[in-house]
């Protein structure tokens, strides 16, 4: 499904004597089916405020919200259609486990769609395999008792379930370890590609966002400050900094190079391959 | 100084099953020291940390801090004023309605003079670079704010360690770095002895000493560069390396050699230069 924000603006009624204004305004924004973008900005930007107009959490006061057939604008009604498509994975989601049961936790959402006890059980599975969950030997089993990796990727199980056909991630691997972390992210892109999702991914991890997504939101105040391929907005690390973001490790690296009067090329973002490869060229590059 | 002598500590899961989560570990923490303890979920190193301020109080095994053994609750208000903690979520950790009134409540709670009270709150705000915000309230704070505050309010108790457990993992960037030097300022500066309790393998390396942790055992232990020579340890035990480790090995791959560990970007490019 495709999602198009037209002129969206959202304003919270905030008292306050400091005459700043919070919410979103004037956000423009169009995502095609099956692609895979990155919404990045500090705390407090507004990237929350927008990954909530998606599934009309927030009804937008200005402008429509457009996913797939659905159009939101602050006049809608009956939206529940439309939560059913977007699934959304909060900060934290194992913080929303509630059920005596994996299954049964799982089971909420389908159930709550109206589906017979087969297809339950079905998107159940289906759901559970793609985070190489064990079906059998965890469906009994509580929440509870799982590991921090595994409690979380049960939360996620649950948004899957219901078969959304875009899927909003919140810093899906905050609070995990290293290794956790990397086989979520791994896990994230398969899912992606084998449901063919439109993924939304929210981050403050830059080397992260650079893995996963092709196109980049920057925010800044609740406002789109710029955007473009990953790679394009990347190369911008003085905008990226001014803005209080990080940059990619790659970045980092090269730019004290450049420094040391070592490196002359574009400041680019890459995985950590090529960037061994461009600096052992620059290394036998001087000595040849 | 803070001695833990073969501690043990096991649970009960719903199942009657029991899960070992501390075997047998010893360390040594000087006053001064700057120590990090690294591992993943599940590791022990949280359990461990419990044990500092009594928690937990040890099933087996010895936990003493300045001569005083952690044995039952007679003597944990005694440790606690010792020892203070700072946890993962800054929103768990705020009781008061501003900074100013979050200070204030654990002040109350051990009856200082109200007189000197305040005096005392500029101090601990001060040192945690939040001394012009002491009217905010917590949600008209960034999460790294939220979190020095929450060290601040540890430091106006005056504790002789401070023990943190994964402060910076809510955090975005910018946070994880405000908080990380404040504790090393205060390390530096103060010679407060700091126990760091994280899975950012980039916060362990400014530590004197580097603790590795794996299913309740103690695998590791020593300065970071000789923590991090032991990459195959680390490795078998799926820690990751720092970014600029990794760096090291694949050009070592690729047939050039760097003279010493690289732990930080600085360290790499500083190799990098000797070599070109």
């Amino acid at each position: 499904m495709a999602v198009i924000l037209e002129n969206v603006y959202y304003k919270y009624d905030v008292e306050d004597n400091t005459n700043i204004e919070y919410g979103i305004f004037n956000i423009n924004m169009n995502v095609e089916q099956g692609k895979t973008v990155g919404i990045i900005g500090k705390t407090g930007s507004g990237k929350s405020t927008l990954m909530q107009h998606l599934n009309a959490l927030y009804l937008p006061q200005k402008g429509k919200v457009i996913v797939g057939d659905f159009i939101v604008d602050k006049k809608s009604k009956d939206l529940r259609n439309l939560r059913k498509k977007v699934g959304m994975v909060f900060q934290y989601p194992e913080d929303q486990l509630f059920e005596e049961t994996i299954f049964n936790d799982l089971a909420f959402g389908p159930k709550n769609l109206g589906l017979s006890k087969e297809q339950i059980e079905k998107a159940i599975r289906g759901a559970m395999a793609d985070l190489e969950l064990d079906f059998d030997s965890m469906k009994d089993r509580s929440p509870y008792q799982l590991s921090g990796g595994q409690k979380r990727k049960v939360a996620i199980a649950s948004v899957l379930a219901m078969n959304p056909q875009i899927l909003v991630l919140d810093e899906p691997t905050a609070g995990l370890d290293p290794k956790s972390k990397k086989d979520l992210l791994n896990l994230l892109i398969s899912i992606k590609n084998k449901r063919n999702l439109t993924l939304f991914f929210v981050s403050h991890n830059m080397d992260d966002v650079f893995l996963l997504t092709e196109y980049i939101y920057v925010m800044c105040d609740g406002r789109i400050v710029f955007e473009g391929s990953t790679e394009e907005v990347f190369k911008e690390n003085t905008k990226l900094r001014e803005l209080d973001l990080g940059v990619p490790f790659s970045v980092e690296v090269l730019e004290l190079l450049e420094k040391r009067g070592m490196y002359k090329g574009p400041l680019k973002p890459m995985e950590l391959e090529e960037l061994a490869d461009l600096l052992v060229g620059i290394i036998r590059g001087k000595n040849d | 100084m803070i001695k833990i002598i073969d501690l043990e500590h096991e649970y009960k899961k719903d199942n009657n099953e029991s899960i070992k989560t501390l075997n047998k570990v010893n360390i040594d923490i000087n006053k001064g020291d700057f120590v990090s303890i690294i591992g993943h979920n599940g590791s022990g190193k949280s359990t461990l940390a419990k044990h500092l301020n009594g928690l937990i109080i040890p099933q087996k095994g010895e936990v003493i801090i300045d001569d005083i053994k952690v044995i039952d609750d007679n003597n944990i208000w005694e440790i606690r004023r010792k020892v203070g903690m700072v946890f993962q979520n800054p929103d768990n950790q705020f009781v008061g309605g501003t900074i100013e009134e979050d200070i204030a409540f654990g002040l109350e709670n051990i009856g200082f003079p109200s007189k000197d009270m305040m005096e005392r709150i500029n101090y601990a705000a001060g040192k945690v670079g939040m001394g012009d915000y002491l009217k905010r309230p917590p949600h008209k704070l960034s999460g790294g704010q939220k979190q020095r505050s929450a060290i601040g309010s540890v430091l106006a108790m005056e504790p002789d360690y401070l023990v943190l457990d994964e402060p910076t993992s809510m955090l975005d960037p910018k946070g994880r770095k405000e908080v990380i030097e404040v504790l090393r300022t205060l390390n530096k500066q103060d010679k407060m002895t700091i126990l760091l309790i994280t899975h950012f393998m980039d916060e362990v390396v400014y530590s004197d000493k580097v603790i590795v942790m794996d299913k309740g055992n103690i695998v590791l232990q020593g300065t970071p560069k000789e923590v991090f020579n032991n990459k195959k340890m680390l490795k078998s035990i799926n820690l990751e390396l720092p970014k600029a480790a990794i760096l090291q090995e694949i050009i070592a791959n690729k047939g050039i050699n760097f003279k010493d560990e690289v732990l930080t970007k600085e360290d790499l490019v500083e190799e990098l230069w000797q070599l070109f």
